[in-house]
């Protein structure tokens, strides 16, 4: 039942992928094709009976697509921590009040009432999970990554998260306190990662294109990008 | 409830079907039906996010663990609108053979605990809401949280943190209470603070001595320590 590994080719994705390196479309965990067209048969006569009666639109479901997978994602999370990587003050204002200050760099958090956010430093590392369902900042980091609703996830962060980040390629060392935050209410963690070294060059736009989403949830370290510095300034 | 979605610090599960920096999207039209028909059912007031998570965590477990998040998602909303008196099980199945397919190759109809599940009708999609009575704890004040299960129903009391001693880190407003809000009880807001724990005193001597686990709680699950 958890084929991770399937072939992916049959779906044809017409658009452009964000920013992320090691990028692929995500299954959620148990996706099997028999048991996907189980669920679309109920699904289909589930929307049209829905339709019907007046309680969803024709239109919705294509609506909710497009806002989902095209309109929010990491790059507005990435805009939160590039300003507070070039900005003391909106980086004192995150802390004190984030749901206001994201809406000085245009993010609207949308029904998101109660935003939080952890920085990352030396020392301390912060990684963010749901252990009860999967509540993730929609409105900040568009939908979440399979793995984060995974019962792998879900059950092993909490208890041994330096084992489950260095299966994930992140290994901290036994001095950095690591902290995990279980998101059991509706209120919401952005994590603001260390702002990697050889960018003192970079201006607002170029370092939030650095920004990944697995580094906003606490799962990744930001490396020194490989490619020379647009300003060629090295740190 | 003590049910399947409590997942904290259950063993035996392997690694983390991790790729890093994978797309999140929605890839097939029955996930984004199963998310939009939620939404809907939300914005029409036939239901809410406490009574939709309280349908899933009521899912039978071992249907929760095969059918994946936005199966789990589709379940809701067939209980929900069966519940609701919108539909039947028999309307449905009569729908899958006018579209053209049998019954027998959908999923089967959604098995589930049987909690007296009523949703609050109200149609306010906001959580805060204020008081006017002060937060009985303080950023720094220990806490001890509840050894049991608040109650049968639906609450955001995880297992592997009951009965533990952690202090306040944060402090947040009062939040509708899910407790309530999941059972047709009301709004009841509630202060919530993110409360820390040493892995220590969650897990045993043996754990990390330099880890944390911070969780968000309803004042009500705490007690002074």
């Amino acid at each position: 039942m958890s084929d991770h590994d399937h072939d992916h080719d049959h779906h044809d994705h017409g658009h452009d992928h964000d920013h992320d390196h090691d990028h692929g479309h995500d299954h959620d965990h148990g996706h099997d094709p028999e048991m996907a067209r189980a669920q679309a048969i109920r699904a289909e006569a589930l929307e049209s009976i829905l339709v019907d009666k007046g309680v969803l639109t024709p239109t919705e479901v294509d609506h909710y697509l497009e806002t989902w997978n095209h309109r929010i994602g990491p790059m507005i999370g990435a805009k939160v921590v590039a300003r507070a990587w070039m900005d003391d003050g909106f980086r004192l204002r995150l802390a004190a009040d984030a749901t206001a200050a994201v809406q000085e760099v245009g993010v609207n958090p949308g029904r998101l009432e109660r935003l939080e956010v952890l920085f990352n430093e030396p020392g301390l590392h912060n990684v963010v999970c749901c252990t009860l369902c999967s509540c993730y900042p929609w409105t900040i980091l568009g939908l979440p990554p399979s793995w984060y609703k995974s019962p792998e996830y879900r059950s092993r962060i909490v208890r041994e998260p330096r084992a489950v980040l260095s299966e994930m390629g992140l290994d901290l060392d036994d001095d950095t306190r690591v902290q995990v935050w279980d998101s059991s209410s509706e209120v919401r963690y952005l994590v603001i990662p260390e702002r990697p070294a050889g960018t003192d060059g970079m201006d607002e736009e170029e370092l939030a294109a650095l920004v990944t989403r697995d580094s906003m949830i606490g799962v990744e370290r930001l490396s020194t990008p490989s490619s020379p510095t647009p300003a060629g300034q090295p740190s | 409830m003590d049910g399947v979605h409590d997942m904290g610090g259950v063993q035996g599960y392997g690694p983390v079907p991790y790729r890093r920096n994978e797309t999140a999207q929605v890839t097939e039209r029955w996930e984004a039906l199963s998310g939009a028909a939620m939404f809907a059912l939300l914005r029409s007031g036939l239901t809410n996010i406490d009574a939709h998570r309280h349908r899933i965590e009521r899912l039978d477990p071992t249907r929760y663990l095969p059918i994946s998040y936005w199966g789990r998602w589709l379940a809701a909303v067939e209980s929900a609108v069966v519940d609701q008196g919108l539909t039947d099980v028999a309307e449905i199945e009569a729908e899958i053979r006018r579209l053209g397919h049998d019954p027998a190759e959908s999923l089967p109809p959604p098995r589930m605990h049987p909690v007296e599940q009523l949703e609050s009708r109200e149609n306010d999609p906001t959580f805060i809401r204020p008081v006017d009575h002060p937060p009985r704890f303080a950023v720094g004040d220990s806490v001890r949280t509840q050894a049991y299960a608040p109650h049968a129903g639906h609450h955001r009391l995880p297992r592997y943190c009951r009965g533990r001693i952690g202090q306040v880190e944060r402090a947040y407003p009062a939040f509708t209470l899910p407790d309530t809000m999941a059972h047709g009880r009301g709004e009841n807001p509630t202060y919530v603070y993110a409360v820390a724990f040493d892995a220590v005193e969650l897990w045993g001597p043996d754990a990390d001595p330099n880890q944390r686990c911070l969780i968000d709680l309803f004042e009500t699950y705490l007690q002074p320590a």
